[in-house]
């Protein structure tokens, strides 16, 4: 048993020491995930590599994302709301070179590419799961208590579509699922209309999504960073107008 | 460096990281002018908390956001004689700042009066629990989870992905093997895949 490894490691299939290395060797680069001596290992160990990869991928993503920020502060020109920022080294009174937000300026948010750790650690799912939907397939877990706040019944327009869930497990992501709310019902296995896996509380359907029906039902499902995908609840909404 | 009165603005002038470091160091040691060449860095203190909180889609008060900066900034005093050299100032900031916002909104909720409370036609993306917003803090994530990492296997994970090293670079700066170098990289991957699938995985160690 090597020591220093994560508890995760005890609930693996027993490993020796030359597959961690022929493990670290590919995460290293030295050895190529299809080399035949990965192939040769068990499923739980190759699963585990190619989430490590994926934490790879999300790394520098999160890298990427926190140089693009710092540049975007470095680089905002703050005339309009400049002061003299005075002895700021040392606790003192109270005094901001700002009190407006930064605009986003296209600059992606750090480390949001870890938001996306959600979707790439866990292993792809083979089929659809039951109750419509493909992104992921799989079968779906228990229903999750997430709160669909808006659209609900009656609404002008569906747009943004938010929702909510106390104690969310880190980083994980949501896949919001929308029906056509004149169709089957969503648990019954239609193709949703529209399906998208979020890394926020929040859609708003883009340019090029279909439009929207007048009725419609839509799920949110929870997509926790490894483990099954959950079911969230149903909600109905319709445009009066 | 000469200057011993602030910029006209608060721009930050070109440094080396060892002349950050050494001015780190001066003013830790009292010197007034290293002090005051500080000023331009934690000017930045506003920015870096108004677009963490941005992206996290956390509002807060003009005040609250007063009181955030304040803490922040007072945080980074006290953690000044931590700043080793090994990212440049700017960046050793924004990263405490990232890892002390968590602990600073929460602060701020449990008065209970800094967030906005969303206008009823406002669909602005709702607010988190008044109890615990830092759970809005997801992007925030990457800093956690190397936070949690004993200091070594850190490094090496910065040197990799920060700072695009190779690992005869990161071998090589930090005084070991190459194999060596590898091996606690992907010791530490186990390890942040472990803390990430953790049951309640969340913030930094202490």
């Amino acid at each position: 048993m090597n020591r220093g490894m994560g508890d995760d490691e005890r609930h693996d299939a027993p490993h020796d020491d030359a597959t961690d290395e022929l493990l670290a060797a590919v995460v290293a680069g030295d050895v190529e995930r299809d080399d035949p001596r990965v192939a040769a290992l068990p499923i739980e160990r190759r699963r585990r590599l190619d989430a490590l990869l994926r934490l790879q991928e999300r790394l520098d993503e999160a890298a990427d994302d926190e140089r693009a920020l710092l540049d975007e502060i470095d680089g905002v020109a703050d005339g309009a709301a400049a002061t003299r920022t005075g002895p700021v080294v040392l606790p003192g009174p109270r005094r901001l070179a700002s009190t407006f937000w930064l605009r986003a300026a296209g600059v992606t948010a750090v480390a949001a590419g870890l938001l996306l750790l959600v979707q790439s650690l866990l292993p792809p799912e083979p089929a659809a799961p039951p109750g419509g939907g493909s992104l992921g397939g799989g079968q779906l877990g228990s229903e999750v208590a997430i709160e669909l706040l808006a659209p609900r019944g009656a609404v002008d327009s569906f747009a943004p579509f938010q929702w909510r869930l106390a104690d969310a497990p880190p980083l994980a992501r949501y896949v919001l699922l929308i029906w056509d709310g004149s169709g089957p019902a969503p648990d019954s296995g239609g193709r949703p209309l529209i399906e998208r896996e979020v890394d926020g509380t929040q859609w708003s359907p883009a340019a090029g999504d279909p439009p929207l029906p007048r009725r419609i039902a839509w799920r949110v499902d929870l997509r926790p960073l490894d483990g099954a995908r959950q079911r969230g609840p149903v909600e109905t909404a319709w445009r009066e107008r | 460096m000469t200057s011993a009165s602030p910029p006209a603005d608060d721009a930050v002038p070109q440094r080396t990281a060892l002349e950050e470091l050494e001015l780190v160091r001066r003013a830790l040691a009292g010197d007034p002018a290293a002090r005051t060449a500080l000023s331009p860095y934690f000017a930045k203190v506003p920015r870096i908390v108004a677009a963490l909180c941005r992206q996290s889609g956390t509002r807060l008060a003009p005040q609250d956001q007063e009181d955030v900066v304040q803490d922040c900034q007072t945080l980074l005093w006290r953690k000044l004689p931590d700043f080793a050299g090994r990212a440049r100032l700017t960046t050793w900031l924004f990263r405490v700042v990232g890892l002390e916002l968590k602990n600073a909104l929460r602060r701020v909720a449990k008065r209970k009066k800094s967030l906005i409370a969303p206008d009823p036609g406002d669909r602005e993306e709702p607010l988190s629990s008044a109890d615990d917003p830092s759970r809005r803090l997801g992007t925030l994530a990457a800093e956690e989870l190397l936070a949690r990492l004993e200091p070594t296997p850190m490094e090496v994970v910065r040197r990799r992905h920060w700072e695009e090293q190779t690992f005869e670079e990161i071998a090589t700066v930090l005084g070991m093997k190459v194999s060596q170098a590898k091996s606690l990289y992907y010791r530490a991957l186990v390890r942040l895949h472990g803390f990430l699938t953790e049951p309640g995985a969340g913030g930094p160690r202490g």
